[in-house]
């Protein structure tokens, strides 16, 4: 099993991956290069769309740290039965949100075979609101989490085995959606939909995404930056959740090992931008001694490199992930990669 | 475990600590709160790390 993890951590204005599934091609790339991808929802929700490599793993970034960080495997699911739990704000939002939630599962149900369990509300509003952080990353606050955990309860008791959620996420800093569609700054809402997933996977134990309840508006959508224009497509961007929840892996601990298991140590190398190695998902591998390849053209917010940290060694960074995949294939090969490169280095007397 | 709490922003600075990142992280998020939902080492000013992230608090500490 050549394994690799693909990490864009979610609220960091990503180039590539900070927007609406744009780092999808990448992901084809690098699943092109190995056995097994393993990624999460930032690095493939694209709204309406959603364009999974067949080999790839879709694991909620809570969950892939922990993974990462502990003795326990990710096993692969055949099929989930998804509860979709909606923010009960969606009864204070124009009329039409709620039924452009349904009309969206409804037709993922139907073209996609999806199996739910059905919907329901939380008993009140989540009070979700964003915040940007110092750094600029994006962050946000929840008044009601136990609203949010109560939900999920009652969704997992109806036979749900992963949850869908849909939050209101308040309003959004001035300017931001402008230079969003410009292809520019951060996207406001990640980190805080990062927190509700992150919060129902610690507490129930079960996979969970989390898409935007958006306003329904029937006005036209201006013509936006490339990078975004999945989520213009439609009035909700469920799609991309529920076909990335269906087949999400378990977190197994203990007991008996099944064929199809991935355990950390079987990670060949973990793909990520160079300015985001501050992460535990990426602490976490780098002190398992796997490979850190820290890609550059993937500029962020942050500058949280190899040389910041002062991690010497077990990080190879690239260029560009056209020069990640080549490394993985180098790996995959059994070839030292550094091999492919000039000017060759002679041996040192140790 | 959640029960009349919230979750909030945090952001967290420290001196960078020797030896092994992971466990000293860790150990200073314990010290400082409740385990948090969400973290990352966000910037590096100098000797210092800021960390940011998200995590239950108490709404009486807003």
């Amino acid at each position: 099993m050549f394994a690799v993890v693909h990490l864009i951590p979610t609220g960091v204005g990503a180039a590539i991956g900070g927007f609406a599934g744009d780092a999808t091609p990448v992901a084809h790339v690098l699943a092109g290069v190995c056995d097994r991808l393993i990624t999460h929802p930032n690095a493939l929700n694209a709204a309406n769309l959603f364009a999974k490599p067949a080999n790839a793993w879709y694991v909620e970034g809570g969950m892939l740290d922990s993974w990462l960080a502990g003795d326990v495997a990710l096993r692969p699911v055949r099929a989930h039965r998804i509860g979709l739990l909606i923010d009960r704000a969606v009864e204070a939002m124009p009329t039409g949100t709620l039924e452009a939630v349904l009309n969206a599962a409804n037709a993922v149900r139907a073209v996609h075979g999806i199996e739910m369990v059905g919907y329901h509300l939380t008993d009140r509003p989540l009070g979700c609101r964003i915040r940007m952080g110092e750094t600029g990353v994006s962050s946000g606050e929840v008044a009601e989490p136990e609203a949010l955990l109560a939900a999920g309860r009652h969704l997992l008791a109806r036979g749900a085995t992963a949850i869908a959620v849909l939050a209101d996420l308040g309003e959004l800093p001035a300017g931001m959606e402008e230079a969003y569609q410009a292809g520019q700054g951060v996207d406001p809402i990640g980190g805080l939909e990062a927190i509700l997933s992150h919060m129902l996977v610690a507490e129930l134990g079960v996979p969970a995404a989390h898409a935007p309840l958006m306003a329904f508006d029937p006005a036209p959508s201006p013509v936006v930056d490339p990078r975004a224009a999945a989520e213009y497509l439609g009035h909700t961007y469920l799609p991309c959740i529920l076909q990335g929840l269906a087949s999400h892996p378990t977190l197994v601990g203990g007991g008996r090992p099944r064929a199809g298991d991935v355990w950390p140590d079987e990670v060949a190398a973990v793909v990520l931008p160079a300015g985001c190695l501050g992460g535990p998902g990426a602490l976490a591998a780098h002190a398992r001694g796997i490979p850190l390849i820290a890609v550059r053209e993937n500029a962020t917010v942050g500058s949280v490199t190899a040389a910041a940290l002062g991690l010497s060694a077990g990080v190879i960074e690239v260029a560009n992930y056209l020069e990640a995949a080549g490394v993985l294939a180098a790996m995959r090969a059994g070839v030292d990669w550094r091999a492919c490169r000039r000017p060759s280095v002679a041996l040192e007397a140790l | 475990m959640l029960v009349a709490m919230q979750i909030e922003h945090f952001t967290l600075r420290l001196r960078r600590p020797p030896g092994a990142l992971l466990p000293a992280l860790t150990r200073a998020l314990a010290a400082d709160g409740p385990a948090p939902l969400r973290w990352a080492v966000t910037a590096v000013d100098g000797d210092d790390l800021v960390i940011e992230g998200a995590r239950a608090c108490s709404p009486s500490s807003t």
